[in-house]
């Protein structure tokens, strides 16, 4: 057989010939197959573009109880929506989920976000096995009713590993730093196993072992219960959760719904009411606490507008002014800001004057925003000379990650040399104005309203219930009580804030 | 007329074989070739792992058993020495163990047996306009300890040097004391790097503001997964780059593995040898290139 397979080629050689250039034809075809570059996948949705418009969302979100008044879970349904047929498709899911977890005695499903045409919503139930609440997240296109894919928020190729493993990183470190009561970072914590876990973290996200909840500031990326936020104004050339979700006409049933200005370039206000009243979904967002009247609205808007500072620009903030009146004013801009020291800081008028506004004036810091200060407890009442050094660190890291060193710029830097800042500052502490001393927690007011040991106690009582231990309660009321000494005391706040635009502009060096 | 047929049938034989050829090559290297199931679900010796060598385990787990790695559960590198040595695993993949370790391994009476199954290198990294590629052992220790403070003592421009560290007891620090430092005392860092080691130090180092002055350092396995950073370089070491192939080859200098760990007594027969066996096989290896890490030679 092979004798004559031999004769064959010998006396073939055209054969021969044939055969080995098929034979190179097929294994340089393989080659080329193989080292072909991945097809580049086109898509006409774009990285965004902060200053362009999204869809209104006039989604109504209707609560359903199962159980009696007093004691029951609850889902939602949506309602709203042109397309029933999508409407209906949607709620059926929510409900089935709900049901899907009835083996736990405590379960629910509740809306996340609803903007643009995207819900995002979550259900969670009791899980006997570990003794923890268990969530489920859910995305849903509104277009189509159908589950969002985690990819399909980012334009096409977008690389994860450009920015994932940071965000991840800072975001197990930042959890770590919080675990420190008061948020700077300490020499002695041990930040040995974060990259590590990092590296586990990363593993997971690669294998699609994680959820995600999305909003319209950002996406929350959640592993193993811990949640890592992806801000959009962080990675505006990556997102395409707007583009590739808006649609030409509205969704929704009322005509009149049009289109929002994008709002993204800032991070959840420190504020929780902004939060909660909903300020951030209807793109305001405030940041700046304003010492003007409504009237000075177009002004303060001309002035923002006037300095708008390049996003890109290490040094620039975003803002968003907030009037006296608490009507916001709508911006898209940056704006210097001034943090001082002493949030929620309590003290007596007279120790304020006398002292603590030169321990202020003098230690004034330029930082960057959501600076998380330690709230100083009411026993420091008691102690004449408050140590700013207390407080002082190095290094302060907020809990949205930014980490940052405090600067050893004087806020003598900022102005005119002839200026005279600090009589402005006083001027403005000093003001008597109700809202300028009012603390909406807190109903106590500076002079102009005494207020009497019992309203002050509760006040206290309230105060104190979020920013001590339990034990130390009643210990803590006798020891403010003792300092009231008469009908009354002079506590105040010291404002959080204060905007450049309480000094003289002229005078200002960062507006020239 | 039969020679004509012959020649035919020959020829489309021939062809059949070639293309066949080519389409199972083409398979294979995209991996799509099934390979056996080496091990079931129950076979699969109790094994633990390192945070760090976790993705291999499951890779390994996946190939070898053809099922999902979801249940499995690890712990880190000193709980896995420890459930090792009181015998509530087979076997652990972990980087080497401490004096501690091998105490408490000793106290209970327990043999453990190291087997070097993958290569992991000790990298520096400067930023990509920096002009040094490349730095000796012995000048990192000096960076390090404090002696040398500016580039140009290393070659480099006249650039002050912020040599980042990382956190205390965090494996890449514990790697630069063992590996780089030994003996020599590392300086302590002074606020501005002691921030960078917390931020991370390659977005550091890659940063414009500390285009010349920063030096850092990682292992390479972290730093490849963690980081697609095109500002920064990594740094020859004695004149050898730190790459797949010389960190492989072990031509570059500092060189560490990740380990399979177990009991010296096991049967010369039993699951976890087989497993280490085969985790150190052509299959093996092809895994856990295939999950990021630099295989044995």
């Amino acid at each position: 057989m092979l004798k004559k397979l031999g004769t064959l080629l010998s006396n073939n050689k055209k054969i021969v010939i044939f055969l080995l250039i098929f034979t190179l034809l097929c294994i340089s075809f393989t080659a080329f197959i193989i080292n072909k570059p991945t097809k580049t996948i086109k898509d006409n949705i774009t990285p965004l573009n902060k200053y362009s418009t999204y869809n209104e969302n006039d989604l109504e979100i209707i609560e359903k109880k199962v159980g009696n008044e007093e004691d029951y879970m609850s889902y939602f349904q949506i309602s709203g929506l042109k397309d029933k047929n999508i409407e209906d498709k949607i709620n059926k899911n929510i409900s089935d989920t709900f049901q899907k977890l009835s083996f736990s005695e405590q379960r629910g499903c509740i809306n996340l976000s609803n903007f643009n045409n995207v819900l995002s919503y979550n259900c969670y139930y009791y899980d006997e096995k570990t003794d923890t609440n268990k969530d489920l997240y859910f995305n849903i296109d509104l277009n189509t009713g159908e589950d969002i894919k985690f990819d399909d928020l980012f334009v096409k190729n977008v690389n994860f590993k450009d920015f994932i493993p940071k965000i991840i990183y800072n975001g197990l470190f930042v959890s770590k730093t919080l675990d420190n009561m008061y948020g700077y970072i300490d020499k002695d914590l041990d930040y040995s196993e974060i990259e590590d876990k990092t590296i586990e973290y990363l593993y997971l996200f690669n294998k699609k072992k994680f959820d995600f909840s999305v909003n319209d500031i950002g996406i929350d990326i959640i592993i193993k219960d811990d949640i890592f936020e992806i801000k959009y104004i962080d990675n505006l050339d990556k997102i395409a959760v707007f583009d590739r979700y808006k649609s030409k006409e509205s969704l929704f049933e009322k005509d009149n719904i049009g289109f929002k200005d994008i709002y993204i370039g800032t991070y959840y206000s420190h504020d929780s009411s902004c939060d909660r009243l909903g300020y951030i979904s209807d793109n305001y967002y405030t940041q700046i606490y304003s010492s003007v009247d409504s009237k000075d609205e177009t002004n303060i808007l001309n002035t923002i507008i006037k300095h708008d500072l390049d996003l890109n620009k290490p040094d620039s903030l975003d803002a968003t002014v907030y009037a006296a009146d608490y009507s916001l004013i709508k911006v898209s801009s940056n704006l210097y800001n001034l943090y001082v020291l002493g949030s929620s800081f309590k003290m007596k008028k007279d120790y304020f004057k006398n002292t603590f506004l030169d321990v202020l004036l003098s230690n004034l810091r330029e930082m960057k925003p959501f600076i998380w200060f330690a709230d100083y407890d009411t026993d420091q009442l008691d102690k004449k000379n408050v140590s700013y050094q207390s407080i002082n660190k190095d290094i302060y890291i907020d809990k949205y990650g930014q980490i940052y060193k405090t600067k050893n710029a004087n806020l003598s830097d900022y102005f005119d040399e002839e200026y005279d800042y600090k009589q402005v500052i006083i001027d403005l502490i000093s003001k008597e104005n109700d809202w300028f001393f009012n603390e909406g927690s807190a109903e106590y007011y500076l002079d102009k309203y005494k207020i009497d040991k019992q309203q002050l106690l509760e006040t206290l009582y309230n105060y104190l219930s979020f920013n001590v231990d339990f034990d130390d309660y009643d210990k803590q009321i006798i020891n403010v009580k003792n300092k009231c000494d008469k009908d009354y005391c002079d506590v105040m706040n010291i404002p959080e804030v204060i905007n450049f635009d309480i000094f003289d502009k002229e005078k200002v060096r960062i507006y020239k | 007329m039969k020679k004509k047929i012959f020649t035919f049938i020959f020829v489309l034989f021939f062809m059949a074989i070639v293309v066949g050829g080519c389409f199972i090559y083409y398979e294979y290297s995209k991996g799509n070739i099934p390979t056996k199931q080496i091990f079931t679900k129950e076979e699969f010796p109790k094994i633990d792992a390192s945070l760090a060598t976790q993705p291999l385990v499951d890779a390994i787990y996946e190939d070898f058993t053809k099922s999902s790695s979801n249940d499995l559960n690890y712990t880190n590198t000193h709980p896995a020495y420890v459930n090792l040595v009181d015998g509530k695993v087979d076997v652990i993949i972990v980087t080497e163990p401490s004096k501690e370790e091998l105490e408490y391994a000793k106290e209970k009476n327990v043999e453990l047996e190291v087997i070097p199954i993958v290569n992991e290198a000790f990298v520096f990294f400067v930023n990509k306009k920096n002009k040094i590629d490349n730095l000796t052992i012995e000048q990192i220790r000096n960076i390090y300890s404090g002696e040398y403070t500016n580039f140009n003592q290393v070659g480099g421009e006249n650039s002050k040097i912020l040599a980042y560290q990382r956190p205390e007891n965090s494996g890449s620090q514990t790697g630069m004391l063992s590996l780089v430092m030994k003996d020599v005392k590392m300086k302590k860092p002074v606020t501005e790097e002691y921030i960078a080691s917390m931020a991370g130090i390659i977005d550091i180092v890659a940063s414009f503001n500390n285009e010349k002055q920063g030096i850092g350092y990682s292992y390479y396995y972290y730093a490849n997964t963690m980081y697609n950073n095109e500002n920064i370089k990594f740094l020859g070491i004695n004149g050898v780059k730190p790459t797949y192939k010389t960190i492989q080859d072990k031509t570059y200098p500092i060189i560490t593995n990740y380990y399979a760990v177990f009991n010296k007594n096991e049967a010369s027969d039993s699951n976890v040898r087989k497993l280490v066996k085969q985790i150190l096989s052509k299959r093996g290896s092809k895994v856990a290139k295939k999950a990021g890490y630099v295989t044995i030679k």
